[in-house]
């Protein structure tokens, strides 16, 4: 294993997830303090995350069955 | 209210209305671009990557295995910072004077990186296994910057979908009745578990979002992106410290620039010019300025740096890029559109939308060109062992397969803000009604006249 370059984790969640951390912190202890808008927004976060990586698998399969018939 | 009765309002959401005939032909002729693109798509697909662009593998057809559509994707992701950047500045920097543009913006930034990904697709020898990608991720998140890039474009794009989510829900709320029945669906995903007591929750929840996704701005543009490139030793034009900072100034240069250019569309096509006044295109020219001389800085800094008594894999990539006229044209580019943009701040007489726009299309056509270079150059180019010893200097210029389809991608946005211009009001509603200081038509002109911004109040602040 080359250490010096299995940064990844370090990169991704020390360094370029921190403004997520923050707004994830400033939503939670911001005021006005309301817990179920902000559950409401994760939930859009996870939906638009479901349909890029969904999306992602379907443009596959049709590209597979492009490239095969 | 106008002389003919119709409110700010009333014209935001006239085209989700109705329908004229100059919509029609343009919604006609996007769709045949876009299923052109889809042809030439279908036949690399059929034929193979290698077989039908000019991607030749490297060593046997001494090629790239990277060109257009590798610099259209740096381009793209440019692009998408551009526009969301504004909105998020807007509410968290209180540039209220660019409020009317920031709908649209964020609609550029969804497209684009939308057509960022696309360009990778096509890019990719098997597509078939794009799905891999997310598949492996666990596994290669580790070591690859690909795999750093994937998760922060997916990022980003989560953030700027959830952005532009959030800033409908009261809107969309207030009008649906006004809004087109058959596209309730769309509303009601919207608007899923609305109260209108939330509003002030979710401007709290926008304003954290807009914090993070400026933060995002250097981190991607500037930080994960030109990593793809600048942490690969093998590429003398690739390595280096200052991939990122020169690939950030880049891709706002370009952002900006496109953001001029879509304003003027939209402006252009549904009359609003009293929403989206002269004063803002001149703000925006101001910064557009000043990003254009920092581009052409660096293009200094890699001219110098590559020609003074420089390594001489380094001295050879420098030299090639003298030689080609592609570098001469997308410097002869930024060069004169920054003379004009110098020209129309000192000699406000000299500004129009219309020149401004044209001076903002060269310019992101410019970056366009030198992405593109920058990708073929440093490949074409290697300087450490084996890769040095595998093939002779190639060739490379991009085939019909190639340009149709990274100028679909440029045709399938303008589609997409067609499309979704008859979903969404481009344009915050809260704007043109609140504002007291915008005009309705019919109203005195307050443009062209750049006394007119100082006495403005936000001028100032701003």
């Amino acid at each position: 294993m080359h250490t010096t370059t299995h940064i990844g984790l370090l990169v991704i969640f020390g360094v370029v997830l921190l403004p997520v951390y923050v707004m994830f912190a400033g939503w939670l202890v911001g005021r006005p303090r309301e817990y179920r808008t902000v559950a409401l927004t994760v939930g859009y976060m996870i939906g638009f995350t479901v349909l890029i990586v969904a999306g992602l698998a379907v443009t596959g399969l049709v590209i597979s069955l492009i490239t095969t018939v | 209210m106008s002389l003919d009765g119709k409110t700010g309002a009333d014209r935001v959401l006239q085209p989700l209305t109705s329908a004229t005939k100059g919509h029609f032909v343009l919604l006609a002729l996007l769709a045949l671009g876009t299923l052109w693109m889809l042809f030439a798509w279908f036949v690399q697909l059929r034929g193979g990557l290698m077989h039908t662009t000019s991607l030749g593998d490297w060593g046997v057809s001494g090629g790239v295995p990277w060109g257009l559509y590798i610099g259209a994707f740096v381009w793209w992701i440019g692009i998408a910072h551009g526009g969301i950047a504004i909105s998020a500045a807007v509410r968290v920097f209180k540039l209220e004077r660019f409020a009317p543009i920031a709908r649209i913006a964020e609609v550029l930034t969804v497209l684009a990186l939308g057509m960022a990904a696309t360009s990778i697709v096509f890019s990719l020898g098997r597509p078939d296994r794009i799905f891999n990608t997310i598949v492996q991720w666990p596994f290669t998140v580790h070591h690859s910057p690909l795999a750093w890039d994937i998760a922060v474009i997916t990022l980003y794009l989560v953030l700027t979908l959830t952005y532009l989510t959030l800033s409908l829900r009261d809107e969309i709320y207030e009008i649906r009745d006004r809004l087109p029945y058959w596209l309730d669906p769309i509303y009601a995903v919207i608007l899923i578990g609305y109260r209108p007591e939330e509003s002030e929750k979710v401007e709290q929840l926008l304003w954290w979002l807009a914090v993070a996704i400026l933060a995002l701005v250097p981190l991607l543009s500037g930080g994960v992106v030109p990593w793809l490139f600048g942490l690969i030793a093998a590429q003398p034009g690739w390595f280096g410290a200052a991939a990122g900072p020169s690939m950030l100034i880049e891709s706002l240069t370009s952002a900006m620039a496109f953001v001029v250019v879509t304003i003027a569309i939209f402006r252009f096509a549904y009359g609003w010019e009293d929403f989206i006044r002269d004063a803002i295109f001149r703000d925006l020219s101001k910064v557009l300025a000043l990003l254009t001389l920092a581009t052409l800085w660096f293009v200094v800094h890699d001219v110098l740096t590559g020609a003074y008594l420089a390594p001489h894999h380094v001295g050879d990539i420098t030299a090639t890029m003298v030689s080609l006229p592609f570098f001469w044209i997308a410097v002869l580019g930024l060069g004169a559109a920054f003379i004009y943009l110098v020209a129309q701040l000192l000699r406000p007489s000299l500004f129009s939308v219309g020149r401004l726009t044209i001076a903002s299309a060269v310019i992101a056509i410019s970056i366009l060109n030198k992405k593109v270079m920058f990708i073929v150059e440093g490949l074409m180019h290697p300087s450490i062992p084996p890769l040095t010893n595998l093939y002779p200097a190639g060739f490379y210029f991009p085939n019909w397969v190639e340009w149709s389809l990274v100028l679909g991608t440029i045709v399938v946005v303008g589609l997409g803000f067609v499309v979704i211009g008859k979903i969404i009001p481009m344009v915050e509603l809260e704007v043109v009604d609140d504002d007291e200081t915008t005009p309705r038509m019919g109203d005195p002109p307050l443009t062209d006249d750049s006394s007119e911004d100082a006495t403005r109040p936000d001028t100032e602040v701003n």
